[in-house]
């Protein structure tokens, strides 16, 4: 292991296996935390949030708290009742992009999609920033730090979310049930304490001079500003997948549970605030909770324990997003929305890359709002009722299309949920636009255009890849001819020019910038013609020289730039201390018609009482191939030229469907080589390939192996992003391999369709 | 019955998980490695116009059964044995 992966295990733990995933699916008493800290911990500042607007017109109308409260617990719970229709329907993750894409539309699942992405990314940063000030309730000294807190929180929960589902779900369950019970002790011993005339809060009897005057937009704004309970409800019907079997049934529990102590702690938190008469402005240096335990409690030991809970949990809800977001960005990834690195678990079997991301812009979000609470709550809530919204409105598509025993029942059930959602929605809107919404509102189409045109992106390269211009039928094969391009005349160079020897291409030819490696090639490669390149720009004067070269060849034929490479070393920083070769090579890759082969060899490897320039006696060819297209017929045909023992495609890692697929369409096309499927248990195709390519114990001298990697190559650079970089993550692992050759074939992909070759001789593929 | 027991000419019955699977169009067979902890063993089909065979790449659980021989590279090989995928589940 290099010092790297050392780092990486030590800070996430040991890779796991695709069939370790059963193993961390959680029971209902993990999954309530790790799904329902969000919801939960709203209740942190729902009531505060509902009282700051109402402050606005004066502490009398604080007394509007309570039916205001009423109303967004009722709302709660219909939308409760809703989501457990969409759990039972959508056993496998009915979050609101699959029902509104199933039910509704491509759009409308945009819409959702959209709206939850910006929604999660709202979650992390509101609960983080909300913590924090539960912190700085009871410690007032960190107040200038509060940003760097926060980020510091973000990056925390970040790492356990690294480490895998079921781990973060033990250890989040503790802040949350804390907070649970604590809550409960505030309400019972506050509403005991009533009994003998109530504890009243520290700030009761501030008075202040009312600004505005009640109005009904205002008590709408209160009303929206008050449905931040609602948020995160949808984790669990996003998360059914990961409960435990019966998995629709536990997550349906779960759910009711989540609503029977939301709706409870939001009323009860409301109520004694109510009673204790707190007043709430946002000058307030101590939360409405805060306030309210410090009353009852009188400022004890409970305080604090409530107030670190309080900060726990919130901290924690940002978990709840980190389940789901990489999840849905996964989810996007396989309808090609998104690009395709998000589709893959990492070591840990969490889709890390989606939740890297997240992190990134939610720390974003929090340094761009000085950690400011009430100012990130104004952006919140718009995708949320979007996409519940939409996910009801599908679900009573859903109900409708397939009849069954209560159906109608359930039809209507979801139908009144969506009607309420949506005016929710408007209301939000309104109240809420000009403090900020519309951030949320513009950027929500953007992100939706920016879906749209990676779909249309690999959609074309789709099209190109299925062109039958290079179907086996429609071409001939072509020949071969290779450049060594020598830097030293070492024992690398030694050995690409036996590896050349061993290939018997039409025409080799050796350049090299230095004379002095004249007088040494030319003992070692007398048969090959020797050009000296002036010095200069390196990469200009090569590819003109091999852009010559082109033109004296037939279309059909190939030509290949040789690189030997001296390794001093193993690892990683062998590979970042010598930047210069690896840029040549990415950018001849970009030429057209030019194949890179890459012939490292560790310096520790070599025999300095051997002969390097004798022909292996095996050449073992092995294509990569991940479907039947252009790209890996030309890569076959490439490979065909370099005179194999023995040739073969393998590909690996590919979920059973899509193996059925790969073979139907390999012997469908008329290609004359063996596939080979391999399982790929720890999701790592580099490393899987370099314990493959071991069996055919190459040693460089007599036995090498060839791998043939097919790469495309799109004309637009930031096209290249929508494409993972497996040959660069394959060739890392392959470096080091002793008598390992990689060869990259590229295939440019084209803005527009290039015509098919008709008056060709039939293709005809050398069986041996 | 486990593979560690198997021995040539023998019947056997056994579950495993595919390991690999080759198509070779050229030989005209499509083969496939399965493992069930205690050792592997292949299974050979030739092809024919659709290959069923197909559907239980790496990964999948399997029911072979047949008549073990020993193939061309002197490892044990089932010879166009019944199969039956075996359904399990890891969800994700």
């Amino acid at each position: 292991m290099s010092r790297a992966q050392v780092f990486k295990r030590v800070l996430l733990g040991r890779t796991m296996a695709s069939s370790e995933l059963e193993h961390t699916l959680l029971p209902k008493v993990l999954a309530l935390p790790v799904f329902s800290s969000d919801p939960l911990s709203s209740n942190a500042y729902a009531t505060q949030e509902i009282m700051l607007v109402l402050g606005l017109v004066g502490t009398a109308a604080l007394s509007n708290v309570i039916p205001i409260a009423l109303a967004v617990a009722l709302l709660l719970a219909t939308v409760v009742v809703s989501y457990r229709q969409t759990v039972r329907a959508y056993p496998s993750g009915g979050g609101a992009y699959i029902v509104a894409h199933e039910n509704l539309g491509t759009y409308p699942g945009l819409l959702a999609a959209a709206a939850l992405l910006i929604d999660y990314v709202l979650t992390v940063s509101v609960s983080i920033t909300a913590g924090v000030d539960a912190i700085v309730s009871a410690a007032p000294t960190l107040a200038s730090s509060k940003i760097a807190m926060a980020v510091g929180f973000v990056l925390f929960v970040t790492l356990m979310n690294l480490r895998g589902t079921k781990e973060s779900g033990t250890l989040f369950a503790i802040p949350t049930y804390g907070f649970v019970l604590s809550i409960y002790a505030l309400l019972a011993t506050g509403f005991v304490r009533c009994l003998g005339g109530c504890p009243l809060a520290e700030s009761a009897g501030t008075h202040f001079e009312p600004e505005q005057t009640l109005t009904l937009f205002l008590i709408l704004k209160a009303f929206s500003a008050g449905t931040t309970a609602l948020t995160g409800v949808e984790a669990i019907s996003n998360g059914v997948p990961a409960f435990r079997y019966p998995q629709s049934r536990n997550a349906a529990t779960t759910l009711s549970m989540m609503g029977v102590m939301s709706i409870s702690m939001f009323l009860g938190i409301s109520l004694l605030a109510n009673r204790t008469q707190v007043v709430y402005t946002e000058d307030s240096a101590r939360t409405v909770v805060a306030q309210i335990a410090h009353a009852v409690f009188g400022g004890g030991f409970m305080f604090y324990a409530l107030q670190t809970m309080t900060a726990g949990i919130l901290i924690l809800a940002a978990n709840t997003a980190y389940q789901d977001f990489p999840r849905l960005v996964s989810i996007l990834a396989q309808d090609r929305f998104m690009p395709r690195q998000f589709m893959n678990r990492g070591d840990r079997l969490v889709f890390s890359n989606g939740v890297v991301i997240l992190a990134l812009l939610a720390s974003l979000l929090i340094v761009v709002f000085d950690a400011n609470l009430n100012s990130l709550i104004q952006l919140y809530l718009v995708g949320v009722f979007i996409s519940f919204t939409l996910s009801q409105a599908g679900m009573v598509v859903h109900w409708k299309r397939g009849p069954e025993p209560g159906s109608r029942r359930r039809m209507l059930i979801n139908g009144f949920g969506a009607a309420i959602t949506g005016i929710v929605f408007c209301v939000v809107v309104t109240t809420k636009f000009l403090s900020g919404a519309w951030i949320v509102v513009s950027a929500i189409p953007l992100l939706i255009l920016l879906m749209r045109s990676i779909r249309h992106h690999y959609g074309d390269v789709a099209r190109q890849l299925a062109h039958p211009d290079r179907r086996p039928r429609d071409r001939r094969t072509g020949d071969h001819s290779m450049v060594i391009l020598v830097q030293h005349a070492d024992a690398a160079t030694a050995r690409a020019v036996g590896y050349v020897r061993a290939v018997r291409p039409r025409q080799a030819t050796v350049v090299t910038f230095d004379k002095g490696n004249a007088a040494a090639m030319r003992r070692i490669a007398s048969e090959m013609p020797l050009t000296v390149l002036n010095d200069g720009q390196h990469s200009a004067s090569i590819k003109s020289y091999l852009a010559e070269s082109r033109k004296k060849m037939p279309p059909e034929d190939f030509l290949s730039l040789v690189i030997p490479e001296m390794l001093e070393g193993r690892g990683l920083w062998e590979i970042v201390r010598r930047p210069g070769i690896h840029r040549l090579k990415a950018s001849f890759l970009r030429e057209r018609g030019v194949q890179i082969v890459d012939l490292p060899i560790l310096r520790h490897d070599i025999d300095p009482g051997r002969d390097e320039t004798e022909e292996p006696a095996r050449n073992y060819v092995v294509v990569l191939v991940s479907g039947v297209h252009n790209a890996t017929l030309q890569a076959l045909e490439y490979a065909e030229t370099l005179t194999p023992t023995d040739l073969r495609a393998v590909s690996f890692g590919l979920d059973p469907a899509a193996t059925e697929k790969l073979g139907d369409d390999w012997l469908s096309s008329s290609i004359s080589v063996p596939l080979e499927l391999h399982e790929s248990p720890y999701r790592d195709m580099g490393r899987s390939l370099a314990s493959y390519v071991k069996q055919f114990r190459a040693d460089g001298r007599n036995r090498v192996v060839t791998i043939v990697i097919p790469e495309f190559i799109v004309r637009k650079l930031r096209h290249q992003f929508l494409h993972g970089q497996t040959a660069l993550l394959v060739k890392r692992h392959l470096l080091f391999e002793p008598g390992v050759v990689v060869a990259s074939v590229p295939y440019h992909l084209d803005p527009e369709p290039r015509p098919i070759h008709q008056k060709t001789p039939p293709f005809i593929f050398k069986a041996d | 019955m486990w593979l560690i027991d198997l021995g040539p000419y023998e019947r056997c019955r056994v579950v495993g998980v595919v390991r690999s699977l080759r198509v070779d169009p050229v030989e005209g067979y499509i083969e496939v490695t399965i493992d069930d902890g205690t050792g592997q063993v292949a299974a050979r089909w030739s092809i024919r116009r659709a290959a069923p065979e197909l559907a239980i790449g790496p990964g999948v659980a399997v029911l072979l059964d047949g008549v073990a021989a020993v193939g061309d590279d002197g490892r044990l090989t089932l010879q166009a044995p019944g199969f039956q995928a075996i359904p399990y589940q890891v969800s994700g």
